[in-house]
């Protein structure tokens, strides 16, 4: 940008701040920056109906919900009451952990020759921890209102 | 900080729409429905999604109403769920945010539609020069060929009289690039007018 559009923009804001004279359109960098001040004050075109109001009113019901419904404030303590004594009854270490899923996992391939119980369970892991994380992306998407304001 | 008469009185209105009271949620619409219409209309072009749109936001901002910590003013919280719900919804219609595109044909748009079909209103701007109608009926051509951020910058700023720190909020900016959108949305459209006008057909 060049000095001059700054001043000029400076000069315009002035003036529709009430702080200063109206800039004189004198060059044509000038008398186009007028217009453009002009437009930009312009409201959009177009209209919201009369009863825009009583339309939304309508459609919102009665009192806004709790942010948090009832369930969700039951849920959410259990399911971190649960990871925390995962936490803690997990066994010692990684290897024991490993030796505890293999088990497991032998035990049921007993259930069924035919289905692979390991992959079953692989896949439904994946499934879930990909809902968890969309769920937890969708929270930051640009659509979702700002509650901390 | 002491709250102002107008903190008050959006912490009353907030409070009886949270209790339930519809007439506070209209009186609230009423408030805030020009900045949202602006909002809304200046980001979106396609007028059956407008309406829609408008009333999304205030049903999102009915919905999370009971969240608003009153760090901000009313206005701005509202003009960031709408700025959020028009993004979302271009991003779903796939349309261009960030790069500056052609605007389309001359008289296609839906202002050039509605401004063709506008009954005059005697009293509005009569002495104005035709030319000088047209020169913003341009500019506003330009507007909607902007990338959205100088919009919805330009339109905060010049519309609804915010302060940069309060677009730099709504925007999630901070305040030197709300600045420079500024800046840089009102030079692009200054030279947007002169590349259309001969230098010299510009009334001095």
């Amino acid at each position: 940008m060049t000095d001059r559009d700054r001043d000029l923009q400076e000069a315009f804001d002035r003036y529709a701040r009430g702080e200063g004279p109206p800039p004189d359109p004198d060059t044509p960098e000038a008398a186009a920056y007028h217009t453009v001040y002009a437009a930009l004050r312009e409201p959009p075109e177009g209209a919201l109906p009369d009863d825009f109001a009583h339309q939304v009113a309508r459609r919102a019901g009665g009192a806004p919900e709790p942010s948090m419904n009832g369930i969700e404030m039951i849920v959410l303590p259990l399911l971190i009451a649960a990871a925390g004594a995962g936490l803690v009854l997990m066994p010692p270490s990684l290897a024991g952990l490993q030796q505890t899923v293999a088990s497991l996992l032998m035990a049921l391939q007993d259930v069924s020759v035919t289905v692979r119980v390991d992959v079953v369970l692989a896949t439904a892991l994946v499934l879930i921890l990909t809902l968890g994380l969309d769920g937890l992306l969708n929270r930051f998407r640009p659509g979702h209102p700002p509650t901390a304001l | 900080m002491a709250d102002t008469a107008s903190d008050i009185d959006e912490r009353a209105l907030v409070e009886r729409i949270l209790n339930g009271n519809r007439e506070a949620f209209l009186a609230f619409i009423d408030r805030y429905e020009r900045l949202v219409q602006h909002v809304v209309f200046r980001m979106v072009d396609d007028d059956r999604d407008r309406e829609e749109l408008c009333q999304d936001v205030f049903l999102r901002a009915h919905r999370y109403l009971d969240g608003f910590r009153f760090e901000s003013k009313l206005s701005t919280w509202l003009a960031r769920i709408a700025r959020n719900t028009c993004l979302n919804h271009l991003e779903k219609k796939e349309m261009p945010l960030y790069a500056d595109e052609a605007p389309a044909p001359e008289g296609t748009t839906p202002d050039a539609r509605a401004a063709r079909n506008r009954v005059p209103d005697p009293d509005e701007d009569a002495a104005a020069p035709a030319e000088d109608r047209q020169q913003r009926a341009l500019v506003r051509d330009g507007i909607r060929a902007l990338a959205e951020h100088y919009r919805t910058a330009l339109t905060l700023y010049h519309l609804e009289g915010m302060s940069v720190s309060q677009i730099s909020t709504v925007m999630d900016n901070p305040e030197g690039t709300v600045k420079s959108h500024l800046y840089r949305g009102r030079k692009k459209l200054k030279d947007w007018l002169l590349d259309r006008y001969q230098r010299e057909e510009i009334p001095l």
